[in-house]
């Protein structure tokens, strides 16, 4: 080997180890080439955006530096969108025991007056029933009034309706009167 | 009356429902008869007959339904009502007509569009020839509506009163009403007379 390649080498060797040692929110540097790229150009250190999983973990591995706003609360999922629902299931269980807490008192009302609600019902559907029974029972008296004979009619003058009942396709108001 | 003369041959005396042209199969009789009995307890004034057969020799059905109320005697109408408090159901399953009339009892409380909606009650069942049924409609229809019609009459009679005055009086201008001649708000002065 070339004396001065070797050199070379070896100061570059050094200097990795130091720098690794500096900061430890780093991926090693034999990883792999593509994360070194990728922690290269998208490293909270480096001030871009995050782009993978790996640069999230550095990112939150780092201290003093956040998150961008997409991925707040989202933690290592937040890319592939997987928290969106996780975030919309919180809210909506949130949201329901919010419902609930509001309408707690009203069910400590319920509960306490449940037994004269259900008399009260009792009563009301006992009234309606003797209503009923009672409307049925009742006779109607039509008030006699003189009206003037016409047509030669001793006790008709022959009104009422005539409808015909031929067809099912015709309607009811063209058959009526047709005779 | 020329009705005399085309109606000679049906009976002067009958049963409230005659079935003369046999469409009431054996049970129906009863709902029909059942149904008119209802209305006959709810309103005591008042008694419905159901007349079916064919009109065909007839020259209408409305002009039969008014012979049969001014010349047949019905022999079970209760309580020895005259024919001025019944409602005459007819039927002609032949020609495929059904007609209602009614006499002077309730002319005050029924019209043409009444028996109309009593009719259109039965109007279905009759389309598939389930007479029985129609007719027990129908009748269902006029007893709900001689009903609320008495309601009606014993809160407010004039209201039925004034359908059945005669032209004359209607035509009578009142006291209280202005002359549309005069403007309104102009009043007549009293006219002076000088000594």
């Amino acid at each position: 080997m070339n004396p001065r390649l070797a050199g070379i080498a070896a100061a570059l060797l050094v200097a990795g180890v130091v720098s690794g040692a500096e900061s430890p929110g780093l991926p090693k540097w034999n990883e792999g080439g593509r994360a070194n790229n990728q922690v290269a150009a998208g490293s909270p250190l480096t001030g871009h955006e995050p782009r993978t999983t790996v640069d999230l973990a550095v990112a939150a591995t780092t201290p003093g530096e956040e998150l961008p706003e997409k991925f707040r609360g989202g933690g290592a999922d937040t890319a592939r969108g997987g928290t969106t629902e996780f975030g919309k299931k919180t809210k909506t269980a949130e949201k329901k025991s919010s419902i609930l807490e509001k309408l707690r008192p009203y069910s400590e009302m319920a509960v306490r007056f449940r037994i004269p609600a259900a008399v009260a019902a009792g009563l009301l559907a006992a009234g309606w029933l003797a209503g009923t029974c009672l409307r049925r029972r009742v006779r109607y008296r039509l008030p006699v009034m003189d009206v003037e004979p016409r047509l030669g009619g001793d006790y008709a003058a022959g009104v009422g309706a005539v409808i015909s009942f031929a067809s099912a396709t015709v309607s009811l108001a063209s058959q009526r009167d047709q005779l | 009356m020329d009705a005399d003369a085309d109606f000679r041959s049906h009976l002067r005396q009958r049963r409230r429902l005659t079935d003369r042209a046999g469409i009431l199969r054996s049970g129906e009789r009863e709902q029909v008869e059942a149904a008119m009995a209802r209305l006959s307890w709810c309103l005591p004034q008042v008694f419905v007959a159901v007349d079916t057969g064919a009109m065909a020799d007839v020259a209408t059905m409305r002009q039969y339904g008014f012979w049969l109320l001014n010349r047949t005697t019905f022999e079970d109408v209760p309580g020895g009502l005259t024919n001025e408090s019944g409602i005459v159901m007819l039927i002609d399953p032949q020609s495929k007509a059904a007609g209602m009339t009614f006499g002077y009892l309730l002319d005050p409380y029924l019209e043409e569009s009444d028996t109309f909606e009593c009719l259109s009650r039965g109007h279905a069942h009759w389309l598939e020839q389930r007479y029985a049924e129609g007719i027990v409609k129908a009748i269902g229809h006029l007893q709900a509506t001689l009903c609320k019609r008495a309601r009606q009459a014993r809160r407010n009679p004039g209201f039925f009163q004034r359908k059945v005055l005669p032209p004359a009086i209607i035509a009578a201008v009142p006291r209280h009403v202005r002359d549309p001649a005069q403007p309104v708000g102009e009043q007549v002065k009293p006219t002076e007379v000088r000594p």
